[in-house]
Formats: C-alpha cells, sequence, structure tokens
C-alpha cells in the first residue's frame, strides 16, 4: 500500500474504502487522488509537451513546403508532395542514407551485439579479473561519441593513421583512405561504432546472464551438457526478455545513428544517414523544414515497430 | 531424493575445483583470448592518450606514428589548461547536466507512483 498520509485527522486511512457523494466505493481518498493526479499529470504533461507536440507537428510540417519562416498559410499546403520526392528518388541522398541505416542495422545485429554477448558469456563465470575485463570492454561506452570519432580518425587518418602506417601502406604507397573512400569509410565508421557497442551490449548481457537460476545450468550440467548446449538450449531461452531488449536497443541504436558520421565528415560522401539528413534540410544548410520534417516522419515509421516492442516488453510487470 | 543429494554435493564441490589448484587448459585459453581483445580494446584509447603526450614538433618531423624521439610531455594539457576556456565549458555542462539530472529523477520517480489498485504496484 502506498504510505500517503491523509490529509486531516478524521480522514479514513489510506487503502479503506471510502463512500463519495455520488454513494460509490473508491479505495483511495480524495487527498490520495489528488496526489496520483499531481503525481502522474506533471510527468504526462511534461512528456505532452516535450515529446507529443513536437511529434504532431512534425508530421504537420511535413504536408507543407515551409521554410521555418513566417506563418504557414493554405499556398504552404502541398499535400503529399514531400514524401513523393522522397520515395520516387528526387532527393538523391535519400536513398542511400536508407541504405546506410540498414548497414548499420546489419553490421550491430549480426556482428557487434553477437561480439558483445559473447564476451558475457565469457565474462559469466567466475574467472579472476572479470571486473578488469569487463571494464576495458566498457570503457569505450563512457566516453562521448565525439570522442570516439576522434579516436578512430587517429587510426584510420590516411597518413597520419596508426592502421595504415602499422601495415606499411603508407611507405609503399598504397595509402587506403578509410574515412575518404565512400565504398569503405561506412565500414571503418562501424569499426568504431562497434567499439562503444559491443561493452554497451555486454553490460546488459551480463546483467541478464546473472539473473538466471543457476540450478537451471547444475541440472543440465548434470544431464550431461556441454558448455554450448547449456547456453543455447537451456540459458538462451529463458533470457528471452533480454535477448529482446538488446535486439531493440541494437535496432534504436542504428536507427538514431547520427554522431560518428557528422563528426567524420558531415554525413556526406558514403555516410548519409537519415538523421544527418533531417539536420541539414531542417536546421542547419537549408531552412527545408517541411521537406526535413517529411524525412524525420519516415525515420518515425520506420522506428516505431521496435520502439513498441520496447516499450511493451519494459512495461510488463515483472512478476508474471 | 538421491538426485537431490547429488546436486548438492556438485554445488558445494563445485567452488573448490574453481578456486583452481590445478590449472586447467580451458582457462589459460580463455585468459589469453580476454586479454588478447582486451589489448585490442583499449588500444585506440592508448593511442589517442599517447598522441596527446607528443610536443607538436615532435609530430610533425616524425608523423604521428613513430617512437617519440622529442621525449613525451605534459606540454599539451598545460596548453589546454591555460588558453581553453575552460570555465566557460564547464558552466555550460553544468546547466545541462543538473537540470537534466534533477528532472528526470524528479518526474521519474513521480510517474513511478501508482494507485494501489493498479497492477504491478508492490515493485
Amino acid at each position: 500500500m502506498t504510505s500517503v498520509s491523509p490529509a486531516r485527522k478524521d480522514a479514513p486511512e489510506a487503502g479503506e474504502l471510502v463512500t463519495t457523494a455520488k454513494g460509490r466505493y473508491h479505495v483511495l481518498t480524495r487527498y490520495d487522488r489528488r496526489v496520483l493526479m499531481v503525481m502522474v499529470g506533471i510527468p504526462l504533461l511534461a512528456d505532452v509537451v516535450l515529446i507529443w507536440w513536437p511529434t504532431v507537428t512534425s508530421i504537420y510540417y511535413s504536408l507543407t513546403n515551409w521554410d521555418g519562416v513566417g506563418d504557414i498559410t493554405a499556398q504552404n499546403f502541398i499535400g503529399l508532395k514531400n514524401y513523393q520526392f522522397l520515395l520516387s528518388g528526387g532527393y538523391f541522398q535519400f536513398w542511400p542514407a536508407v541504405a546506410h541505416n540498414f548497414i548499420w542495422l546489419a553490421w550491430l545485429t549480426f556482428i557487434a551485439t553477437p561480439i558483445g554477448i559473447f564476451f558475457a558469456v565469457l565474462l559469466d563465470r567466475d574467472i579472476s579479473g572479470t571486473r578488469i575485463y569487463q571494464s576495458v570492454f566498457y570503457l569505450p561506452v563512457v566516453l562521448s561519441l565525439v570522442v570516439v570519432g576522434f579516436i578512430w580518425e587517429l587510426q584510420f587518418s590516411p597518413t597520419d593513421g596508426f592502421i595504415n602506417n602499422a601495415f606499411g601502406l603508407v611507405k609503399s604507397g598504397n595509402i587506403i583512405d578509410w574515412l575518404g573512400n565512400p565504398r569503405i569509410n561506412l565500414f571503418a565508421v562501424l569499426v568504431a561504432a562497434s567499439w562503444r557497442h559491443v561493452g554497451y551490449m555486454m553490460v546488459i548481457y551480463l546483467a541478464g546472464l546473472k539473473s538466471v537460476d543457476p540450478t537451471l545450468r547444475e541440472a543440465a550440467k548434470v544431464d550431461g551438457a556441454n558448455e554450448v548446449q547449456i547456453f543455447f538450449r537451456v540459458v538462451f531461452p529463458v533470457m528471452a526478455p533480454i535477448n529482446t531488449v538488446i535486439v531493440v536497443l541494437t535496432v534504436i541504436e542504428s536507427l538514431r545513428a547520427f554522431d560518428l558520421a557528422f563528426i567524420i565528415n558531415q554525413g556526406k560522401n558514403g555516410l548519409e544517414l537519415l538523421s544527418i539528413l533531417i539536420t541539414n534540410n531542417s536546421i542547419s544548410e537549408s531552412t527545408r523544414v517541411g521537406f526535413g520534417s517529411a524525412i524525420a516522419v519516415i525515420l518515425l515509421v520506420i522506428s516505431l515497430g521496435p520502439i513498441i516492442t520496447f516499450l511493451s516488453q519494459a512495461m510488463r510487470p515483472s512478476r508474471s | 531424493m538421491s538426485a537431490t543429494t547429488a546436486l548438492e554435493q556438485k554445488a558445494v564441490v563445485r567452488p573448490a575445483v574453481l578456486a583452481g589448484r590445478n590449472i586447467r587448459p580451458g582457462r589459460v585459453v580463455l585468459h589469453a583470448f580476454l586479454i588478447a581483445m582486451c589489448a585490442l580494446w583499449i588500444f585506440p584509447l592508448f593511442w589517442a592518450v599517447y598522441s596527446s603526450l607528443r610536443p607538436i614538433s615532435d609530430t610533425v618531423t616524425h608523423g604521428y606514428v613513430s617512437l617519440p624521439a622529442g621525449g613525451l610531455s605534459l606540454e599539451n594539457f598545460k596548453a589546454f589548461w591555460t588558453e581553453a576556456d575552460l570555465p566557460y565549458y564547464y558552466a555550460n555542462t553544468l546547466v545541462i547536466v543538473v537540470p537534466s539530472v534533477v528532472l528526470i529523477l524528479l518526474l521519474a520517480s513521480m510517474s513511478h507512483l501508482h494507485a494501489p489498485s493498479s497492477p504491478g504496484a508492490s515493485t
């Protein structure tokens, strides 16, 4: 029961049935309900004003050719023309950006996340120094993405970078322009993104592994299962809720990717991403707010699936 | 009944084995692998720190990937400390961090309060 104290001395205890004026019964006193309304209402208001309102206005702007200055008049409404233009490939950066977002997603899903899970499984046994290993893998996660971008520029830079020098490519003149060549720079950036993502996934998975009932493993071991079988047949299925969280976090991470690509070359020349196109159109370069909003709405629609999955998983009461 | 006792015995015996009186080859491979991976993971960071310790005159003549001919120094940090507008940046950071932490804690703890009748109230 909540510990909200009654307003007056003669007010009923919280949890007691209270008769209202209409003759109905309530578990909560009137004071309790007021407190609840305030405490739920203020966060709800903040949520509506700061998140839902901008979302709805974005959808509204996406139907206009508004340039961000002055009022929106009837002439500004152009219906679905923004979307038509985008989907028909009239904006040549759009489909590459979608492709890059999905390559990002595939890379994190099939390479970075499994590596993180693998590290978590290795570190979950009580080996000595596990804390040190964990700290090292987690270290990149605490760094700002701006710092991560800079650190990897020191590795990938064509003539001064460590990689080209270490493999003797500078001396022999076969310089690979890791960040400048539009065919490979996305993958160079993905290496940097994975450097961080692996540690993130490892920590979440490790927390999940700790919650697995150890008797399950003992039982499987007694039954003669080996380590691989124990993980795939016993631990992995038991971890279903964490697996969902992991997948959804990976999807969200890849859809909102922005920082690394923007630091390297402002998201041009092979590093186009949807989030960068939104920024370029509605904030910095040009003032095509309506057009930028249309891209934002497309990104929102793509994001809704994983977000809904994540929320329904996270909101589920822990005791089922 | 006998199955239970076997389990219990196993649970008792296991930590003793794990304490590692006899070093198992599997463990050595595991540690070697983890150390290699850690080295790989920490190297970019180490390289950034190493680069930060080198005077600009040294890297201009020898390039970034070279041994520290001119020696390592904290000159760059000194310059950063005295020339950058640090108090201003710190103030900016505080202006963002403090309200966001306070507001997030306040609003999140408020919205966590459920009515006693709602499911999942006694979490």
